[in-house]
């Protein structure tokens, strides 16, 4: 009897012995109830910030209880946009520091920018707001194909129908995604789904392929589209010509692996895709590549960029920036 | 109607003679008979309604019919078939055929007994146990006819079990020295299927080892789990929710005095394996309790402490019976706009509709009005307290008083660090006037029940505190008239006033908010009625009976009803 009782109470010690978590269940009710007030007001470490060598910047504020706020970044050119969230009582270095990125493309310039505090659920709450201006561009890691600000490179091949309003060209503009030039591409051609294409082969930047990972699975192409408000009727291919031989010159027996896009919306946006998830097209549909069928990215010899509409559909433009390959992620503007 | 009566009177009757044709060792028939009318008046106190119905009739007709056959003496096989009209089919159209239950059970080589297909399952109120809440707990005289219907078309029994759909078995081992004997259950059913449900089928398994040390000692541990049997489905995510307990008893005799002692203790897991958002909620609970009983005074005595963590979550103890999400068929919709009508007495007592049958994983929203302190039984999770009932009987059995208290504190603040408390008192007597008047053959007995239960929080900030005070009464009579036929009654009141900040919880069962819950109300039945006993499990009742509720700045309403209930066990 002595025994069971002792190994009972030795047992029930294993348990009430047990850590527990004490922390308060829920959110505070100070959070959810109590009154809003700026203790400290809202400010930034810098008024000018360099983001090209790195330099950031830290925006601080303090709440007498925690509240979900956004800071709002505006290119005052550009009209970049990027907003910092976050539900504490605290802004410091930890939640809220701004390193040239952006939300809403274009990405921020050397501009002017404005920034302010918003308290969501604090109707009559309004921050002063701040002036920065941008020294120098964010580098984005990556490599770039082309951002299109060094004007059309002679290594560059296009095509163009013979159709109506064509127009294939670079242009200069504070509104370009990336920088301040982008390529615009449009026309209407009734008899034929191309409208245009132009071709970025290696050679072009005095390379024999593209310098990038031998994998498919790490590497991914990043391409900022803009599409115009009354234009329905766009869609864009991109084709990977692969030089599986690696013998300088491209084949109807190696490798082309393709994506299109259509229904983009309005305005700018970023487009990226993973090389493994290319696939080989033809006519829209996927089917055996030509080559040895492996995707193999450090092969890459040229990249093909095709406009295509409905011919029934009339004119289609889009605007084109920034085709940059990263690695293991999309590029984070 | 008079047809309908014929013909289910014609019914039972054959049903009778079949069970005196059939009664023998290899095939039997078993079963109930109940027979339903309803008949509300509605009546709107807050508005001129010209829109809800003024009466309502409603009612059934229903045979369970089991067949039990025994094939030989180690396997029976049991098979019910539930026939129901309601009022208002014809010719077969309103009739409903359903199995009601089917099973087998039987023993292997007279060690293991097994029971396949529905089984009703109980282990203890920490890892597998169906409470009734604090509203159902104590029906009366004329709630209780209806209720008791309820609850055995859901299956709800006496004994705390569910009803569940699987596997069980049970042998036990016995010994010649230091230990009597060990009993060991095991149980497996399924939840829900991978067919009917977004995901894979949920199982809930486990079982129990008893060990009877002697008449004084017995030390037990418990394991129950629901689960999601992977690859059953597409689904990626799977519940786990194990639950480990173990238990001591202790009975012994000190003079005149018999005492009891009983502990359990016990841990629990839940998380949702692959799911990257799923918490992994882990805590414990100790339960302690000491009874105490002296037969030559007639009275009994129990006192507790239990300390259940925040954390602790226990799907076949935590289940809700009532789903409190649902809305009343009667009357689902009143006033002129139509508003949706909540849930009340009225309807816990006489709907199925409102409750549910199977065991759920986290924690169901509830009702506060009708048990804030305990809404998940005694396994209600962030509760530590006292609890204790004292029972005394008249030893000429003339009457009973029996008070019981409860005095519970969070054990972490939601919200605040500030803790709340709930504190539940119940007194309950019971006079046996036949017994005092010396009335032979006859009942006449009247019984109150009063309590209350309060919750309360106060801290520095005003919005911290609450106060929610339910108060509730109950009293019946009992009233032979003639022979087997009794006149009862019963008044039967409910309100709550006040406000407590209820906790919002994600699919996780994790508190994501809170909401403002504020009322001031009171409800009531009041009625009267007839029941004859034909014998002890067969009996006919007439009921009338009034309900009010009155709802400060909201509804203000009336339903009489009168029911005819004839019901039968055989």
């Amino acid at each position: 009897m002595k025994y069971l009782i002792t190994s009972l109470f030795l047992f029930s010690l294993f348990f009430i012995s047990c850590d527990r978590d004490k922390s308060v269940q829920g959110p505070l009710l100070d959070d959810i109830y109590g009154e809003f007030s700026l203790l400290e007001p809202f400010t930034t470490s810098t008024n000018a910030v360099d983001f090209s060598t790195g330099e950031q910047v830290v925006f601080e504020a303090t709440f007498g209880k925690q509240v979900n706020w956004e800071i709002h970044i505006e290119g005052q050119t550009s009209g970049a946009k990027r907003i910092i969230e976050g539900f504490s009582s605290t802004i410091n270095a930890t939640n809220a520091v701004w390193n040239g990125r952006t939300n809403v493309l274009p990405m921020f310039k050397t501009e002017p920018c404005r920034a302010y505090l918003l308290v969501p659920n604090e109707d009559n709450f309004s921050s002063d707001t701040l002036s920065i201006s941008v020294l120098g561009e964010r580098v984005t890691p990556g490599f770039v194909v082309t951002d299109f600000e060094s004007g059309f490179n002679s290594g560059w091949n296009t095509f163009l129908q013979s159709g109506a309003n064509m127009n294939f060209r670079i242009v200069e503009s504070p509104l370009a995604a990336q920088g301040n030039f982008y390529y615009e591409m449009g026309g209407e051609v009734p008899f034929d789904f191309l409208i245009g294409l132009i071709e970025f082969p290696a050679s072009a930047q005095q390379l024999q392929r593209y310098p990038l990972s031998t994998n498919p699975n790490n590497v991914y192409f990043n391409v900022f589209l803009y599409k115009p408000e009354n234009i329905r009727n766009e869609f864009i291919l991109f084709r990977f010509l692969e030089d599986d031989n690696e013998d300088g010159t491209l084949q109807n027996n190696e490798d082309v692996y393709s994506f299109e896009t259509r229904s983009l919306q309005p305005g700018w946006q970023q487009i990226s895709i993973r090389y493994s998830d290319l696939v080989n097209l033809v006519n829209g549909q996927p089917a055996p590549p030509a080559g040895n069928g492996v995707l193999e990215p450090h092969k890459l010899a040229r990249i093909d960029v095709l406009l295509l509409a409905d011919p029934s559909t009339g004119y289609s433009q889009l605007y084109m920036d920034n085709l940059i390959f990263t690695e293991n992620q999309p590029l984070q503007p | 109607m008079k047809t309908i009566i014929q013909k289910t009177i014609l019914l039972l009757l054959v049903v009778s003679s079949v069970e005196g044709w059939a009664q023998n060792d290899k095939f039997w028939i078993s079963g109930a008979a109940r027979n339903v009318m309803y008949g509300d008046r509605f009546e709107n106190q807050a508005e001129n309604d010209t829109t809800t119905p003024r009466n309502l009739q409603s009612g059934h007709t229903m045979v369970d019919l089991g067949v039990n056959i025994n094939p030989h003496e180690n396997v029976l096989i049991q098979g019910m078939v539930r026939i129901r009209n309601d009022y208002g089919g014809f010719w077969g159209s309103g009739v409903t055929f359903d199995v009601r239950q089917l099973n087998v059970k039987g023993i292997i080589s007279n060690v293991v007994k097994y029971q396949l297909g529905d089984i009703d399952y109980r282990m203890t109120p920490y890892t597998f146990y169906n409470n009734p809440s604090l509203v159902n707990r104590n029906p009366g005289n004329l709630t209780g006819v209806p209720l008791n219907q309820v609850q055995y078309d859901l299956f709800y029994f006496d004994n705390n079990t569910w009803r569940q759909q699987g596997a069980a078995a049970e042998f036990a081992l016995q010994f010649n020295q230091f230990v009597e004997e060990l009993e060991v259950n095991l149980f497996t059913t399924r939840i829900r299927s991978a067919l009917d449900h977004d995901g894979d089928d949920r199982l809930f398994s486990g079982g129990s080892a008893k060990l009877i040390q002697s008449d004084f000692v017995n030390i037990s541990t418990q394991y129950a789990n629901l689960w999601d049997y992977q690859g059953t489905s597409n689904n990626t995510e799977f519940l786990r929710n194990p639950v480990w307990t173990s238990s001591f008893e202790t009975a012994f005799k000190y003079k005149d005095i018999n005492f009891n002692a009983a502990l359990e203790t016990g841990r629990s897991q839940l998380t949702w394996v692959d799911d990257p958002e799923a918490p992994l909620l882990e805590d414990f609970f100790y339960d302690a309790q000491v009874k105490a009983e002296i037969p030559a005074y007639g009275l009994r005595m129990m006192v507790g402490y239990r300390d259940v963590g925040a954390d602790f979550r226990s799907a076949g103890a935590q289940s809700l019976q009532i789903n409190f999400n649902r809305n009343p068929r009667a009357y689902g919709n009143i006033g002129n706009a139509q508003n949706l009508r909540g849930l009340t007495m009225l309807d816990l007592y006489r709907d199925p509709s409102l409750y549910q049958m199977q065991i759920r994983e986290g924690l169901q929203a509830y009702d506060p009005r009708y048990d804030n302190a305990t809404p998940y039984g005694r396994a209600t999770p962030n509760r530590r307290g006292l609890n204790g009932i004292v029972n005394y009987e008249d030893l000429k059995k003339r009457w009973m008083i029996e008070g019981e208290t409860e005095i519970l504190r969070h054990v972490v603040g939601e919200g605040t660090e500030a803790l709340k408390q709930f504190i539940t008192n119940t007194v309950y007597a019971e006079l046996r006037l036949h017994e005092v008047l010396k009335m032979k053959d006859r009942k006449f007995v009247l019984s109150s029940r009063v309590g209350f239960q309060n919750t309360t929080r106060s801290g520095n900030q005003d919005y911290e505190s609450v106060d929610l005070a339910t108060q509730f009464q109950q009293h019946n009579l009992t009233l032979t008239l003639f022979g087997n036929f009794d006149f009862i009654a019963e008044w039967n009141t409910w309100q709550t006033q006040g406000m407590d900040l209820m906790a919002i919880r994600n699919s996780y069962s994790v508190i994501r908010n809170f909401s403002e819950f504020a009322i001031d109300y009171n409800e009531s039945i009041r009625g009267i009625g007839m029941q004859y006993r034909f014998t002890e499990k067969t009996n006919l009742h007439f009921l009338w009976q009034t309900f009010n509720w009155n709802e400060a700045d909201a509804d203000k309403y009336m339903i009489n009803t009168w029911t005819v209930f004839f019901t039968m066990n055989f």
